[in-house]
């Protein structure tokens, strides 16, 4: 007889979605590399004669799995490209926050259902790690503008890439810089919350610790070499060799155990606890009256949501340019017929409805 | 001269001397450099600048607190100092594009650069065309473009093959990549490659340029930069130890990047190129090339209207040069 075995303690690992957001020359691909220990992102080879063209931003994913050392997760990158390349960079923020918001639609409406699937694949955004390139003086316009707007709906952890090119005190003094510039703007980055009553001491160090460590320098590499018999991820340059492992030489080891191991839950019960929390609220709370009442069959229409869920697959789309986005929905607007479809004939918003029915008016 | 003109001298007649003739006037007149350097924020220009000419002369315009104001279009600066070595008197012009490409919407950041450009130009024909001119006309045309590109390691982006066609058009164009000790060597080789692949496909014209009157050794030395261009550098103002001796240099953690150390960087090549082989070159260039193509087409534009206009009277001289005048400053206007 076949023995089954209990899926409680996922063998298959726990599961984190990160978005990976960076202009190029961020070097957020090769640190990518690095982080997994293989090689996701392959080299790009670029058409010289298509450098002129405006790329658009595209999210693609990219599934890879992490065991090691106590350490088994199955980590999905969403690479947002061509962030921030192009001349004219304004709508590059609606198509990512358009992207993680899709995700926590997609839970809400299969939250919303009486008979939820089993196998519902939860495809919220869990961090985004935002890279800025270290031009030595403060941030940039975009990158404030980009992380004040996506820190409202996913953890946004700065991220200073290629911090091999400034030596410490340029290092210590542009993070310094930044840091300033995210606190005064009020920008809510992940910044390793912590209880003071209610955690452990230990845990309370380490977040104080982490928190003075932000934003995280970090470089990428390529290449494998022996170092003192050990085999280290290197960059060799004619003046010295950058090992990146070296805690103290730069933040790489550090980011890689928070985001695989020591925070991985906490970012997800963030994400889930706080973040979706808020945006469920907020869909709730700007749905127009017409959405309480019901119509003529009978049916209460759902929020109007983004776009056309689909209850099976993982629905990926990164072209989300092609779809309508409506901030507020509009009140003559019915929700898509497939969500309606999908939904069984008695909604369970309607008891949920009436209840409140009162304070929303 | 031909040979038929040529005659032998019977004896030494002594009118060599007039090299060191026209030198020791140039030297009492001094000369004038105009360098622009254009790039975003945080690509180390004023400290190459501080670096090429051994002196702190300009300062950063980069946004070093969250007070300042965030620029929101290309401002043109321009620092005006004198150096002096060995009796050689330089007078520099160094015009700072703080602002240039720091926008979220970087659409026409270029145009001041352009019309600054231009106004020069406009500016040196109106005194050119003035009927009492002046001896010797201060020359304020830019004289050279370091366009510093982001050491990404990818291909050009859209904006910076944009611009550099652009300003190829009207000024002697240097590509420079900036920081470039975040590049390894092999990294490094490959972006350079790339990036003339770029410029060569986009049909960008760089500085140094060949002109038809130029003999064998000019014609090879500027092939020889062709293939170093663009220069990668690393700027430093602080001087570190390396070897026991003082030179500038970056102290990084895990070693030392010497700026004069070939190995290193480009550094020496760049200052070379600029300033030891090629510095009368681009001032002549910008004279022959530049400034006769806009002249051209500014006196071109300038005889149509006149043409096409009923002349009231006979048009006395200082008529049509007022009229010229005029039209010049209208033209490069518009023309920006």
């Amino acid at each position: 007889m076949r023995r089954f075995q209990a899926s409680v303690f996922s063998k298959k690992g726990f599961k984190l979605r990160i978005m990976a957001v960076g202009a190029s020359g961020t070097g957020y691909r090769t640190f990518l590399n690095a982080l997994c220990r293989k090689t996701i992102f392959e080299p790009e080879i670029d058409d010289p004669a298509k450098a002129h063209l405006p790329k658009p931003l595209e999210i693609k994913p990219y599934e890879t799995e992490i065991v090691e050392n106590g350490i088994h997760v199955v980590l999905t990158i969403l690479d947002a490209c061509n962030f921030g390349n192009g001349i004219d960079n304004s709508h590059c923020f609606d198509e990512i926050l358009n992207y993680i918001e899709k995700q926590f639609d997609n839970v809400l409406v299969e939250e919303s259902r009486i008979k939820r699937n089993a196998r519902f694949i939860d495809t919220r955004v869990h961090a985004l790690l935002y890279f800025i390139y270290p031009n030595g003086h403060t941030l940039s316009e975009l990158d404030l503008v980009a992380m004040k707007r996506f820190s409202k709906r996913v953890n946004v952890i700065p991220v200073i890439g290629k911090a091999d090119s400034m030596n410490e005190t340029e290092l210590a003094s542009f993070k310094q810089a930044v840091m300033t510039c995210l606190n005064e703007n009020e920008v809510e980055y992940y910044n390793f919350p912590y209880d003071v009553e209610e955690d452990d001491d230990s845990v309370v160090e380490e977040n104080k610790y982490l928190q003075s460590l932000l934003p995280f320098a970090v470089a990428g590499s390529t290449e494998q070499r022996e170092v003192n018999g050990k085999m280290e991820w290197v960059r060799d340059n004619s003046w010295g060799t950058v090992i990146l492992g070296q805690s103290t030489l730069s933040d790489f080891t550090t980011l890689r155990t928070v985001l695989l191991h020591s925070h991985l839950h906490a970012l997800k019960l963030y994400t889930q606890d706080v973040l979706y929390e808020t945006y469920r609220t907020e869909r709730f709370s700007e749905a127009p009256v017409p959405v309480v009442l019901p119509d003529e069959q009978g049916f209460i229409q759902p929020p109007i949501l983004h776009s056309t869920v689909e209850h099976k697959d993982e629905n990926i789309n990164p072209k989300t340019k092609n779809l309508e986005v409506n901030a507020k929905p509009d009140s003559d607007v019915k929700a898509p017929s497939s969500i309606v479809e999908a939904l069984p004939e008695t909604n369970v918003l309607t008891d949920s409805a009436k209840a409140p029915l009162t304070s929303l008016n | 001269m031909s040979a038929n003109d040529t005659v032998q001298l019977n004896g030494y007649v002594g009118f060599d001397t007039i090299t060191s003739q026209i030198n020791r006037k140039l030297i009492l007149r001094g000369f004038q450099f105009n360098v622009m350097v254009v790039g975003p924020s945080g690509t180390g220009k004023s400290t190459l600048i501080n670096t090429l000419f051994s002196t702190h002369i300009m300062n950063s315009s980069g946004r070093d607190n969250i007070d300042e104001p965030i620029r929101q279009t290309t401002e043109i600066s321009v620092i005006s100092k004198v150096i002096q070595e060995n009796k050689v008197q330089l007078r520099l012009n160094l015009i700072d594009t703080p602002g240039y490409c720091d926008q979220i919407n970087n659409d026409k950041c270029w145009e001041p650069i352009i019309k600054y450009i231009r106004d020069q130009h406009a500016l040196y024909l109106r005194r050119e065309l003035t009927a009492h001119r002046e001896k010797n006309i201060p020359d304020t045309r830019v004289h050279c473009c370091l366009f510093f590109i982001r050491p990404t390691g990818h291909n050009l982006r859209p904006i910076d093959i944009s611009v550099l066609k652009r300003l190829s058009e009207v000024v002697n164009v240097v590509p420079v990549i900036a920081k470039s000790d975040s590049l390894t060597i092999d990294e490094r080789l490959a972006f350079k490659q790339q990036i003339r692949e770029d410029i060569a496909k986009h049909g960008i014209h760089l500085y140094p340029y060949d002109l038809e009157d130029m003999d064998e050794s000019e014609r090879s030395l500027n092939a020889a930069v062709r293939n170093i261009i663009p220069f990668a550098v690393v700027g430093s103002e602080k001087t570190v130890m390396v070897n026991g001796k003082p030179t500038r240099g970056r102290q990084n953690r895990w070693g030392i990047v010497d700026v004069e150390n070939e190995n290193h960087c480009e550094f020496v090549y760049l200052r070379n190129f600029l300033i030891r082989t090629h510095l009368q070159d681009l001032i002549e260039m910008t004279a022959c090339v530049h400034y006769e193509r806009f002249r051209t087409k500014q006196l071109l534009a300038l005889k149509e209207q006149s043409s096409s206009q009923v002349p009231s009277t006979a048009g006395t001289n200082t008529n049509t040069l007022t009229l010229a005048q005029k039209e010049v400053t209208k033209q490069a206007q518009t023309a920006a």
